[in-house]
């Protein structure tokens, strides 16, 4: 079972796609859910994940504005999908039926 | 000051693999981030990164590794005879009175005597840094055991240059550079790139170290014979006498049963991930 930054970042990832790395990832993770996201934790997080097989990281091309720096590219493998999926349908069953789904659904029908 | 920070973000990212360094460095410059929190950012990423081994047992095991060669080298009288001390005192005499320390024995016996007693102490150190090197891992460098070791080498000479004074202890600092503290750093180099010995090896460096070891306690025992013979005004002869230590065999079971027992959990450990 995923961890919720683990979840958060195979997420990210995947929406981004292509352009899936380090900084496009924090940009993202902090856009989306309003919490900064530290390079420690991305990086260590990314490493575990790797590990796990669930990523599939390399190092891509240097960039001008990055100091002509390389960037770590990120891609969810088939098995990081999976694992994704099964989380995602694993808090979904469990919020049914719990306060803010219903508030969720009230809201959904006023709307 | 945002200078010096930049400056101190690269001297971080040195800590870190290569690749991660540089794509860490890349990522907070081009996300704008100011100096101070680029440094606040990748100390954290260092802490993480030298943090996380401490979670396995291998670096809380990696003093295992010193704990024989360390007692060997430096426990003296009792625990093993003072190798270290008798490689020094050759120098010394060297040094001092242009003329090796003899005790009657056969110059070609004396010889080889000292080569074996220099040999044993590269081994010993190598061994001890190849073993604790292969359980630090990354670690190894910034492990305190090691840190600790450097301190006990440094104090040492110190200790020395209270009472003999200056020159005694580059005296006493060419054996423990040369013989100990090299083999010692080459061994935890290698150690901590390795994925262990094979038996065959380890079963054969053991050999080594215990016919070694058989060689110079001889050594030891007919030097002290000779010492004796010639207080009492006689000659030396060829008389075979060994008064053996039993703790240096100890610890050569010591340290290649460490050795062996992480070459075989490495091997079933791998066999584990392949299932």
């Amino acid at each position: 079972m995923l961890g919720e930054f683990e979840y958060l970042l195979l997420t990210t990832a995947s929406r981004l796609g292509d352009g899936a790395y380090g900084a496009s990832i924090r940009l993202e993770i902090a856009e989306t859910t309003g919490r900064s996201c530290s390079i420690g934790a991305l990086y260590t997080t990314l490493g575990r994940l790797e590990e796990k097989g669930l990523v599939k990281t390399w190092m891509g091309d240097p960039t001008p504005e990055r100091g002509g720096r390389p960037k770590r590219m990120v891609r969810v493998t088939s098995k990081g999908v999976q694992a994704a999926t099964e989380f995602y349908n694993a808090v979904t069953r469990v919020t049914r039926g719990a306060a803010w789904d219903r508030n969720a659904e009230t809201t959904g029908r006023a709307t | 000051m945002s200078r010096l920070c930049w400056w101190f973000v690269q001297g971080l990212s040195r800590l870190l693999d290569v690749n991660e360094g540089e794509a860490a460095r890349g990522d907070l410059q081009e996300s704008g981030e100011s100096g101070g929190q680029a440094v606040v950012e990748l100390l954290g990423l260092v802490v993480r990164r030298y943090a996380a081994p401490w979670m396995h047992w291998q670096p809380w095991a990696a003093p295992l590794g010193l704990a024989a060669p360390f007692m060997l080298l430096f426990g003296g009288r009792g625990v093993s005879e003072p190798w270290l001390g008798a490689v020094g005192l050759q120098i010394h005499a060297l040094w001092h009175y242009k003329a090796r320390y003899q005790v009657g024995l056969p110059v070609f016996e004396d010889e080889l005597n000292i080569v074996c007693l220099c040999l044993l102490l590269v081994i010993w150190a190598w061994a001890g840094g190849y073993a604790f090197g292969l359980l630090a891992r990354r670690l190894a460098w910034v492990h305190p055991a090691l840190l600790l070791v450097l301190f006990w080498m440094c104090v040492f000479p110190i200790a020395i240059m209270l009472t003999w004074g200056m020159p005694d202890i580059v005296l006493s600092l060419i054996p423990q550079v040369v013989f100990l503290l090299i083999p010692l750093l080459i061994g935890i180099y290698y150690g901590s790139r390795s994925h262990g010995v094979s038996a065959r090896r380890a079963i054969l460096a053991a050999l080594t170290l215990a016919v070694l070891t058989v060689v110079a306690q001889i050594g030891e025992s007919r030097a002290a014979l000779a010492l004796d013979v010639w207080s009492r005004g006689e000659s030396m002869d060829s008389r075979m006498v060994w008064n053996p230590h039993w703790f240096p065999f100890a610890a050569i079971l010591w340290q290649f049963g460490i050795l062996g027992a992480i070459a075989f959990w490495r091997g079933r450990h791998a066999q584990l991930q392949t299932v």
